[in-house]
């Protein structure tokens, strides 16, 4: 597609430039590490304990926290991909540019994911490194457990971009998506009170548990990959129409 | 001004993001729904592969003769929803198999809750409704919930009451391996003297209830043989077996008949401090087939469990480690025999050491399964049941100052055809008119004060087999693993897993060993107090004999525990500081070709 990596690199670089990224890291690794070594994962029926705690060789918690985490990240990162535009009066330039409008969201889509997978990577891998050199850590899980999170990414920024499209404010178009994904991420906490067809519904609409229960366990299933990709590709194809429906009307 | 400024604009374009969203939002559900049903790919990247349909399973439907049916008597509309999820799950993986088995295994699903005639073939078939609670609002609902499956192959039946997904696997393909195995195997067991009145092993007996047919072997003394239908012999715990019981095990083995032995030298009771030594009756035997077991105990400083005692001077109840329990780990486990490739640990209480016999046998083969750690001794027994943690650390720490530790075999299995014990005849059985007259023979000397009279065994002219079929025994220095004794905690689920798949290669059953093996491996971490005591040569347990030692060695102690607290402080700062690194570096990376670019646009401008 005409356009996308040109979309991309500014995008990216948009984002590399500003501190927000940065900080935004920094502060992931610091309090993702924190829960890891200290916290544990304390919620629901996949309570874990504190890596040192536990005393085993497994990032399960850090990979349990991953979806909380992506549900603010995400949503931070592309909060101001469209709203901001829509702020500054850019979309009415960006628009009149000759490239398709899948282009300029798969572009923003790209940069948005490619950073948000980028930053868990480097969470995620030097924990890896040093769980490894103290015990037996199954590295099949560790390599799982970050493709998932990279197709959970996907997903998060997927929801991230389209709540961007549909909002004025980087704001509202923050906290729409850190709800929505919160709301999706703890439908997996109900279904001791859900009655049963619904909460096998909730159980697989719930992006998360898709991760926990394949992913970040090393299982790599063909469904898991269409429900990522189907989601991915809704959320893209919804942002394409709503910024198609913008664009000419 | 654009058009989306206008009102109408904007209506029209909410109301088109709206449809278009339904419309997403409709393709993301069917879609999934498609998926669900007929994408059925998976792979498990990780090493313990538990998630995924094992490959010994796989190849077990794949391999089948014959159409098994599978009736699978599950609730349609499940109220609860984690039973519901459950019930997915099964439901999954039953669907991975019908897959992978190329049409030889029908599913059929029927649920009882829909019409009184299943609910009553469910009934009949042994299949109960589980009453499950769901909370509804304030109150809390009851629903009979049905899980059970069915296994019908070549006219013969199997019932799985109630089946969950963490062990549906090998319920339902060891279903299958039994329903498709040419005949069931009997599994023996002689428990003492074969007098049945003991259930000690009553817990490893209901273990293997669904694989084997289960009987008692019983009266070897009075001369009858070990029954035709046993394949395999659980000689549990044998104390002053007759010599006439020892000839009709030694025949079974002639006949090919397989032998598990557990073996105590010594009975211990702790809470008297007791220790008893023991004549099991097959010390000719074994000495005969090359091996034998040690009246001496297994004194291991590096790999033992913990056992609770009170501290004499404070009276706090505390954990100290116990070298006379040890354990054996993947280090002593022989990982080229399935058996004991796939055990992850075994706990053994009192253990003896199982070593070889007097003099080699021809045509034998000798295979050590677990032994002892390297820093590990051959004590005498009379000390295993002193419970003074300043004696054991005293006693450990006089045998790592005689330095001349070696590892001591405790699992040992023999293969081949088998020198006969009895090669002079077989022994007559017992006979109660003659065994009284024996005693008051002994009391009558005993009162005059002389020597008690030898027992004598006479011989029968029975056929003695000797070398007749190849065979197969395991000796274990310890049967207190496999009891149910100490509240049941002796018999831990490592133990549980060893035992049953001991019984599954004897019985030739390999292919349930793999299944039983799919259990996570553990992955403890380096314990670095645990190291830091060790590099400070601080070993056993953390008391002292007198008060200046006991200062030195809470001094070291306090050093050690600071060193570990600093190992772990460095590892987190490795990992956070890694990521820090990692990220400050990808950011200079950035600021250098941010730089270069606007140059060579410039340039090129």
């Amino acid at each position: 597609m005409r356009g996308v990596t040109a979309i991309f690199h500014r995008e990216f670089g948009g984002a590399l430039s500003s501190p927000v990224a940065w900080v935004v890291t920094v502060l992931l690794i610091l309090v993702l590490h924190a829960a890891f070594f200290f916290l544990g994962f304390p919620v629901g029926d996949r309570a874990l304990p504190a890596f040192w705690t536990g005393s085993t060789a497994s990032l399960d918690a850090l990979f349990a926290w991953l979806p909380v985490f992506f549900a603010v990240l995400a949503p931070a990162l592309t909060m101001g991909a469209w709203a901001e535009e829509r702020r500054a009066g850019t979309d009415e330039l960006l628009l009149t540019l000759p490239v398709h409008t899948r282009a300029l969201v798969f572009g923003k889509f790209l940069a948005a994911w490619l950073l948000l997978g980028t930053i868990t990577t480097i969470s995620v891998l030097p924990v890896a490194w040093m769980v490894a050199s103290i015990g037996p850590l199954d590295w099949g899980t560790v390599w799982g457990g970050l493709l998932g999170a990279w197709l959970l990414a996907a997903v998060c920024t997927a929801i991230g971009l389209a709540t961007s499209a549909l909002a004025r404010e980087e704001l509202v178009a923050f906290l729409v998506a850190a709800v929505l994904l919160i709301g999706l991420w703890s439908a997996g906490l109900f279904v001791r009170v859900l009655p049963g067809p619904l909460a096998e519904f909730a159980w697989y609409a719930s992006p998360a548990l898709h991760f926990l229960e394949s992913g970040a366990r090393g299982v790599f299933d063909l469904r898991d990959l269409a429900y990522y990709g189907l989601f991915v590709g809704g959320g893209l194809l919804f942002n394409v129409s709503v910024v198609e429906g913008r664009r000419y009307s | 001004m654009s058009a989306v400024g206008t009102n109408g604009g904007r209506r029209e374009w909410r109301a088109n993001a709206v449809l278009t969203a339904l419309l997403v939002l409709a393709l993301v559900f069917f879609g999934n729904r498609v998926a669900r049903e007929h994408l059925a790919l998976k792979h498990d990247l990780s090493e313990d592969q538990l998630f995924a349909p094992s490959d010994v399973g796989l190849r077990i439907v794949r391999e089948l003769e014959d159409l098994v049916q599978v009736r699978a008597f599950f609730t349609g509309d499940v109220k609860s929803g984690v039973v519901q999820i459950a019930k997915r799950r099964l439901m999954d993986q039953l669907d991975e198999y019908v897959e992978a088995s190329n049409g030889r295994v029908q599913l059929s699903y029927v649920d009882p809750n829909e019409s009184s005639e299943a609910m009553a073939e469910a009934n009949a078939l042994g299949i109960p409704g589980v009453p499950i609670q769901r909370p509804a609002g304030s109150s809390v609902t009851t629903q009979n919930v049905w899980l059970g499956i069915v296994l019908r192959y070549r006219g013969r039946e199997l019932v799985l009451p109630w089946v969950l997904p963490q062990i549906f696997e090998f319920a339902f393909l060891g279903g299958i391996h039994k329903l498709t195995r040419d005949a069931d195997v009997t599994v023996g067991f002689l428990v003492h003297g074969g007098q049945g009145d003991d259930d000690e092993f009553a817990d490893v007996r209901s273990l293997l209830v669904g694989q084997y047919r289960l009987r008692e072997v019983l009266d070897l003394e009075l001369g009858d043989p070990v029954p035709d239908d046993v394949s395999v012999l659980v000689v549990a715990r044998p104390i002053e077996l007759h010599p006439r019981a020892v000839f009709a095990v030694d025949q079974f083995v002639q006949r090919g008949g397989r032998v598990l032995f557990l073996v105590d030298r010594v009975l211990v009771d702790l809470a008297q401090g007791r220790v008893a030594p023991v004549t099991t009756g097959l010390e000719g035997a074994l000495d005969t087939w090359g091996v034998g077991v040690g009246a001496e105990l297994v004194w291991d400083v590096d790999a033992c469990n913990r056992i609770p005692m009170r501290e004499p001077e404070s009276g706090r109840q505390i954990t100290v480690p116990f070298p006379v329990w040890p354990f054996v780990d993947q280090r002593g486990l022989d990982a080229t025999t399935p058996v004991t490739a796939q055990t992850r640990k075994a706990d053994f209480f009192w253990a003896h050491p199982v070593g070889a016999a007097r003099r080699a046998v021809d045509g034998l083969e000798r295979t050590d399964l677990a032994w002892s750690s390297d820093l590990s001794w051959r004590v005498d027994a009379t000390r295993s049941a002193v419970l003074d943690p300043a004696a054991i650390q005293a006693q450990s720490a006089a045998l790592v100052a005689r330095g001349d530790a070696e590892p001591s075999s405790i699992l040992v299995a023999l293969s081949g055809r088998f020198p006969t014990a009895f090669p002079n005849g077989a022994p007559t059985p017992y006979d109660a008119v003659d065994e009284a007259l024996f005693v008051d023979r002994v009391r009558r000397a005993t009162e005059a004060g002389e020597a008690p009279p030898e027992r004598t065994t006479e011989t029968t002219s029975e056929d003695v087999l000797d070398r007749a079929a190849p065979s197969q025994i395991v000796v274990v220095g310890d049967a207190d693993w496999a009891t149910s004794t100490n509240n049941g905690k002796f018999l831990t689920l490592d133990n549980r897993l060893l035992f049953v798949s001991l019984v599954d290669w004897l019985a030739l059953a390999d292919d349930l060993i793999a299944l039983r093996a799919r259990v996570p491996v553990p992955r403890q971490l380096d314990d670095f107090l645990e190291q830091e005591r060790r590099a400070r040569g601080l070993v056993g347990p953390r008391t002292e004999v007198d008060d200046d030692s006991a200062q030195r060695v809470a001094r070291i102690e306090t050093e050690a525990e600071e060193a570990a607290a600093a190992r772990r402080v460095r590892s987190m700062s490795i990992a956070t500081g890694g990521a820090l690194g990692l990220t400050l570096a990808l950011g200079l990376l950035w600021r250098l070709a941010f730089r270069r670019t606007p140059k060579r646009k410039g340039a090129s401008a």
